[in-house]
């Protein structure tokens, strides 16, 4: 999968393009706007990353140029300013995704996931890791084919974490994915403990090799045994 | 009190004053003159009984009129020229009356005699009387038009200022009226205006670069705090990395989590100052309380917090997503603040929302619990939750308290009738 990172900062843009090319993206960045309406002139993307706090021009300058000329990339917005407006004149201008700074990565690597299969497989919307089969479209689950409840929140990090496979994952970044910003930050992460002792049960329980594991005082990660 | 009844007190005090002064000294004044004016008749009869004494070498013969009586009285000693005012009865009359006398010393025929002129001064009483009763009723009746000249002409004379202060109460550094320096006639308001209307100016001004600045410097701060998660988001996949490492970046990860959180709440802050949240609808509360309870219900689960709920409907009419933020404050305060198997306690009713936790076993002070970045307690949040409660109760008006009863900590939140709406009984729970 190819993407283009358009930011300007380069100790971001650098952070960003480490992590996401281990997930085995190719990953091109542009950190001028300019820059950056040359490159989609010129190549196709997967999946572009916008922030849209360019200097030299707003990035939703950018969203326009791409949805003038036809151009089907999914596009993730960042911004710093995490203003209610820019959020909803993104999505109207045809953005998939917005997303504040400050995010963790394996965040935004989960997204990028989500728009690309839906841009990608309409109609065939599914995660497949080894013996198991998420479809996304009816967010059913399916163990060695057989069918499996999870519970909301046990689904959301099945899926974030396969998309972040490989990854090591701070509990952090988890609490933030499930809870968003209404989560303060908390005195522990024994909830988030529970929703992960949980899911591994259930997936142990249907024959899964045991995928999630946990490294000690920093995360978890979901990875071949 | 008022400028006006100021004023008119002083003016009337003042006036009445002068009246009583002036009466007085009127009064003596006049007296004074008609004295000395019966006086001068006096003098006059007794001139015309010295000329008759000088020219006919005798005495004139003594008469008695209604107004005048003159009578000698022979004496050897000697008589002091006087003017007395005596009171008699008058037995003609029956009544009481005053007369003036003249007593002074004529010699006639070799004979010493005390000559008497009397002249009646109840007349000039009288007349007294009346030219004081005028005087009064002219003083009062200019003191009458005085009052409704001051009434009509103050009102009119201090309307300027009265319409500066007007402005002034209504200003807000946030939301400023445009100030219309009307120009008057008078240089002392004109003087006002300018200067009102100047510093009002600067204010503003100075406001905005202000919030420019808060605003600038806070969105400064998310780049660099997005650079310190991503950086350390690649650290920990180190997994060399030695279990006390683990340990030091947890730290840093609470330690910047806290710092981004903080940086969100003050730029929440700006924007509610700002009224970009000014946009309003009806909501429900108790269903965003049901809401938010459940979104929390982890939180409330590994803390082993029971939670009661008595959710009647209260709507009322405000922006849905401060509604949200203020609800989810107050409810992330409440499990906060618990111990480990405590309780809370949400109920709304028609006008109030009351949200109680255990917690600490003293009371706290209210003033330091809304206080910016006062932390009752230990804690680990960012200490804004409640200021940004108090806030946004501030500006809908809503009353919010604190007080702590029955070993629990609660905030009361009363709504007034203006934000109030009708409770749609289908829609209600």
């Amino acid at each position: 999968m190819k993407l283009l990172i358009v930011e300007d900062e380069k100790e971001l843009s650098d952070s960003i393009v480490s992590y996401l090319r281990t997930a085995n993206y190719i990953c091109e960045v542009a950190s001028r706007f300019n820059d950056a309406i040359a490159r989609i002139e010129n190549y196709e993307y997967d999946c572009i990353v916008l922030d849209i706090g360019l200097p030299d021009g707003s990035g939703l300058n950018l969203l326009k140029e791409l949805k003038d000329n036809y151009k089907n990339e999914g596009v993730i917005i960042l911004s710093a300013k995490n203003s209610i407006d820019d959020r909803i004149t993104g999505l109207n201008m045809g953005a998939d995704d917005y997303l504040s700074k400050p995010f963790h990565l394996p965040e935004l690597s989960a997204r990028i996931a989500a728009i690309i299969r839906r841009k990608k497989f309409t109609g065939n919307n599914h995660i497949i890791f080894h013996e198991i089969d998420i479809d996304t479209l009816g967010k059913q689950v399916r163990i060695q084919d057989q069918p499996v409840e999870l519970t909301k929140k046990e689904y959301q990090l099945l899926v974030y974490f396969i998309a972040n496979k490989g990854k090591v994952i701070s509990k952090n970044a988890i609490a933030m994915h499930l809870w968003g910003d209404e989560m303060e930050s908390p005195g522990n992460y024994d909830f988030i403990y529970t929703h992960i002792k949980n899911l591994r049960k259930k997936l142990e329980d249907f024959g899964c090799g045991a995928y999630i594991r946990s490294l000690y005082g920093m995360g978890y990660k979901f990875s071949e045994p | 009190m008022k400028l006006q009844s100021a004023y008119n007190r002083g003016v009337i005090v003042a006036a009445l004053v002068a009246l009583f002064a002036g009466g007085v000294a009127d009064y003596f004044l006049i007296r004074y003159a008609l004295l000395h004016q019966l006086d001068e008749a006096l003098k006059v009869e007794e001139q015309e009984i010295i000329d008759h004494v000088r020219i006919n070498k005798s005495l004139p013969s003594p008469s008695r009129y209604r107004d005048q009586r003159i009578y000698f009285l022979e004496t050897s000693a000697p008589v002091q020229r006087t003017f007395r005012s005596i009171h008699v009865y008058d037995s003609v009359e029956q009544e009481s009356a005053v007369i003036r006398e003249l007593d002074f010393p004529v010699n006639a025929g070799g004979k010493s005699y005390k000559a008497t002129v009397i002249k009646s001064q109840t007349e000039t009483e009288d007349l007294i009387s009346w030219i004081l009763a005028a005087t009064g009723l002219v003083l009062l009746l200019l003191l009458a038009i005085l009052f409704a000249a001051n009434r009509f002409f103050l009102k009119n004379l201090w309307m300027p200022l009265y319409r500066t202060v007007n402005f002034l109460q209504g200003f807000k550094v946030s939301n400023p009226n445009v100030f219309s320096k009307t120009h008057t006639n008078i240089d002392e308001f004109n003087a006002l205006n300018e200067a009102v209307g100047s510093m009002t100016g600067k204010v503003v001004q100075d406001f905005h670069s202000l919030k420019a600045f808060a605003d600038n410097a806070s969105h400064e701060m998310q780049t660099p705090l997005a650079i310190i998660h991503s950086k350390m988001d690649l650290l920990i996949q180190d997994e060399q990395l030695h279990a006390t490492h683990a340990d030091q970046l947890q730290s840093m990860y609470d330690a910047v989590n806290k710092l981004t959180r903080l940086n969100q709440s003050l730029l929440l802050l700006a924007k509610i100052e700002n009224d970009q949240f000014a946009t309003k609808e009806t909501v429900y509360v108790n269903e965003i309380c049901h809401q938010k309870m459940v979104q929390l219900e982890d939180f409330v689960f590994s803390k082993k917090i029971t939670t009661k709920q008595s959710l009647m409907p209260l709507c009322i009419s405000i922006n849905r997503i401060l509604a949200e933020i203020l609800t989810l404050n107050l409810l992330n305060n409440a499990i906060r603040h618990n111990h480990e198997g405590g309780m809370i306690s949400i109920s709304t009713s028609s006008d109030s929302l009351v949200v109680a936790n255990t917690g600490v076993v003293t009371a706290l002070s209210e003033k330091i619990l809304f206080d910016r970045f006062s932390k009752a307690g230990r804690s680990d949040g960012s200490g804004l939750g409640l200021t940004i409660v108090k806030r946004i109760c501030e500006l809908n008006h809503i009353d919010v308290k604190y007080s702590y009863h029955n070993q629990m900590h609660q905030i009361i939140l009363l709504f007034p009738e203006s934000i109030r709406c009708a409770v749609d009984s289908i829609k209600s729970l």
